[in-house]
Formats: structure tokens, C-alpha cells, sequence
């Protein structure tokens, strides 16, 4: 009897050592290969807690990007050229994404200014009111900004043209998942049907590791 | 003198005078104001064509309405974009300039806020040789805009 147990009791262990160790590759497999979805960065970066202020003069921190996506770019609103047209863009994501009911409800489009100086809270509410209540605009004091946007891997700087002065910012959309890590950064030629597919296809993947 | 004066009047009012010859330094397509968020300083493009054997270039724009206009081209070097105010924009010989495709437009500040969308503006290019001309811009939206560049993309 005991060795007849015993018998049976070696193969068991096997079986469930083989199904243990499938199981966790297959675990470990989900976790490290991503989809090869331009743009997606895996693992997430998370970004260090912040006080800035957005377009209605209330603090804008870390919990401002949880809960909901978040289309985040860095700009300034005397940039007459790519900032207007980089937002324009992603307005036409979200009007891509009206079938995706979990960017439609919460999803936002966060513009922080690279220009502190000359965008405050006033200027961006003037700005942003042109392209929704979905867009919010965040200004703060210089290091507070550059702190974040080192957090984001974002590089800007101020230069001077004549009596006056532009700011040299990246270009690219970063996004932002309901945690507040960063998931994905958009690199230029910013194309919007390309950034509403990866978008879809990021956040399935994202929901799919939670 | 009166003689002189009329004929300077026929030349200004007969229509081939200037399209047939070589007056016209560039053929200008789909000039435009695109209007959005901002009162104070907004961009304009256009596509230029030089039928010459000589390279045209830009030195200055002038606007009824717009307080000043500046030549301004955007590049992207390294994932920075950066815009400069340049000189002159040059459109080559026997070739063209596509403002938006190049980053090349024009910066154009307004005191008392850019006109609304669908108003037609009179846009004067003042060119290195001294002479002129004067083109026909739009003024679009840029929610309008956004939407007529996805269309273009494959």
C-alpha cells in the first residue's frame, strides 16, 4: 500500500512540477513581450510625485493623471506652428476614439507649458477652451516643470530671437495610462489615425497586465 | 505727363499684362491663415512654384490687419522641434516650396485678434530683387485644418 502510494505520488509531483513551471513561463512570457506597438514603452516608467497648476488655477498632481488616460505633449501657446497642430491632432484622435468608451469618458489631453513665464493659468484657460473641456493646460514654476518633464524624458529650452524669445520643446505625444505611469511616446510625423490604432491596441494590452 | 499716366492705368487695369510675363516672380497655390486658439500670433502657408532659372526668395510679407509677419521655419532635429525666425525663404529654381511640408510658414501677430475663418485677405510678398506681389489668402480653421491633413495621410 505505501509503496503502491508512493508510486503514484512521483509522477504527480512531476505532472504538477511541468504544469508549475508552464504555467510561469507562460506568466513570465505574458509580462515580458509586449505587442510590437510603435511607440509603447514596457515596463511603464512611473513618474515621481509633482505640484503644478492647471487652467483654472487648481493644483494639478500625479492624481490628476489617475483613473483615466492621459494624451500628454509639451508646448506653449505662442508657438504658432506645431503646438496648434499637434493639438488639433490629437482633438481628431479623440473624435476617432468615440467608439472606445474608456478614453470618451475620462480621457484627457494634457498640455504642459514649456513657457511658464508668458502661460499662466489665464492664457491656457483662453487657449484650451478652443479645443474642449477634454484639454487641460498645466503651468508652474520653471523647476517644477523641468523636474517633470525630466520625468517624462522631455527636453525643452528657452532661446533667444531678437528682443524675444522661443522655446525649442520636443516633439513628441506622450500617454499616459490610469496609474500615472508612462506607457507610450509618440514620435513625429504625429499622424492621428496611426495614434488612435496604437492607442487601442496599447490599452488592451495595458488592461491585460492588471 | 497724362499720357504717362494712362498708360501706367492700362497696364494696372489689363489683366495679361502681369500674368503673361515674367513679372510674376512665383505661382502661388492654397495660400492660408489658419486660425485657432490664439488672438495674438497665428501661421500662414501657401505652395510656391518658380518657373524661372533662378532661385526667389522671400524677404518680407506684409498683411492689411496684421501688425507684423515674420518668416519663421520649424525643424525637427533630434525629437526637439525648434522654430526660427529666418531671412529669406528660398524657392528653388524651376521647383517648388510647400510652406506646411517644409515647417516653413509665416508668423503673423495681430493686436486686436486674426480675422475670422472663411475672411479673404490680401497677403503682399516683398521679394529679394525689389519686386512684389500680392496674393490671395484664405483664412481657415485649424479644427478644419486638422481634419484636411488626416485626409492627405495614406
Amino acid at each position: 500500500m505505501a509503496l503502491r502510494s508512493r508510486a503514484l505520488l512521483i509522477p504527480a509531483v512531476l505532472i504538477a512540477a511541468v504544469l508549475a513551471f508552464a504555467l510561469g513561463a507562460a506568466l513570465a512570457l505574458r509580462a515580458s513581450a509586449p505587442p510590437s506597438v510603435p511607440g509603447l514603452l514596457w515596463p511603464a516608467r512611473t513618474i515621481a510625485p509633482f505640484t503644478l497648476t492647471d487652467r483654472h488655477g487648481q493644483p494639478f498632481t500625479l492624481a490628476a493623471l489617475e483613473g483615466r488616460w492621459s494624451f500628454v505633449y509639451f508646448g506653449f501657446t505662442r508657438c504658432p506652428d506645431v503646438c496648434p497642430t499637434t493639438l488639433g491632432l490629437l482633438k481628431q484622435v479623440g473624435q476617432k476614439l468615440v467608439d472606445d468608451a474608456a478614453f470618451l469618458q475620462h480621457g484627457q489631453v494634457v498640455l504642459v507649458s514649456v513657457d511658464p513665464e508668458r502661460d499662466t493659468p489665464a492664457a491656457l484657460d483662453r487657449y484650451l477652451g478652443y479645443f474642449g473641456p477634454s484639454f487641460t493646460g498645466v503651468t508652474g514654476r520653471a523647476a517644477d516643470i523641468a523636474a517633470v518633464a525630466r520625468e517624462f524624458g522631455v527636453v525643452f529650452g528657452r532661446v533667444p530671437q531678437g528682443d524675444d524669445y522661443t522655446v525649442d520643446h520636443s516633439a513628441s505625444v506622450l500617454l499616459v495610462d490610469p496609474h500615472g505611469r508612462l506607457v507610450a511616446v509618440f514620435t513625429p510625423p504625429i499622424d492621428s489615425g496611426r495614434i488612435a490604432e496604437q492607442f487601442r491596441a496599447i490599452r488592451a494590452f495595458v488592461e491585460a497586465q492588471s | 505727363m497724362i499720357r504717362r499716366a494712362l498708360a501706367g492705368l492700362l497696364l494696372l487695369l489689363h489683366p495679361f499684362t502681369a500674368a503673361a510675363g515674367t513679372d510674376i516672380p512665383l505661382r502661388i497655390d492654397a495660400a492660408y491663415v489658419r486660425v485657432g486658439p490664439q488672438a495674438k500670433v497665428v501661421a500662414g502657408y501657401l505652395v510656391a512654384h518658380n518657373d524661372s532659372d533662378r532661385p526667389v526668395d522671400v524677404v518680407a510679407a506684409e498683411m492689411p490687419g496684421a501688425r507684423r509677419i515674420e518668416l519663421h521655419v520649424s525643424t525637427l532635429d533630434g525629437g526637439m522641434m525648434r522654430m526660427r525666425e529666418v531671412e529669406q525663404i528660398s524657392v528653388p529654381a524651376r521647383g517648388s516650396l510647400d510652406f506646411e511640408r517644409t515647417g516653413t510658414h509665416f508668423m503673423i501677430f495681430y493686436d486686436d485678434g486674426p480675422p475670422a475663418p472663411g475672411a479673404s485677405l490680401s497677403l503682399t510678398l516683398r521679394y529679394a530683387d525689389g519686386r512684389t506681389q500680392v496674393v490671395p489668402v484664405a483664412v481657415r480653421a485649424l479644427t478644419d485644418d486638422a481634419a484636411r491633413q488626416d485626409a492627405q495621410t495614406p
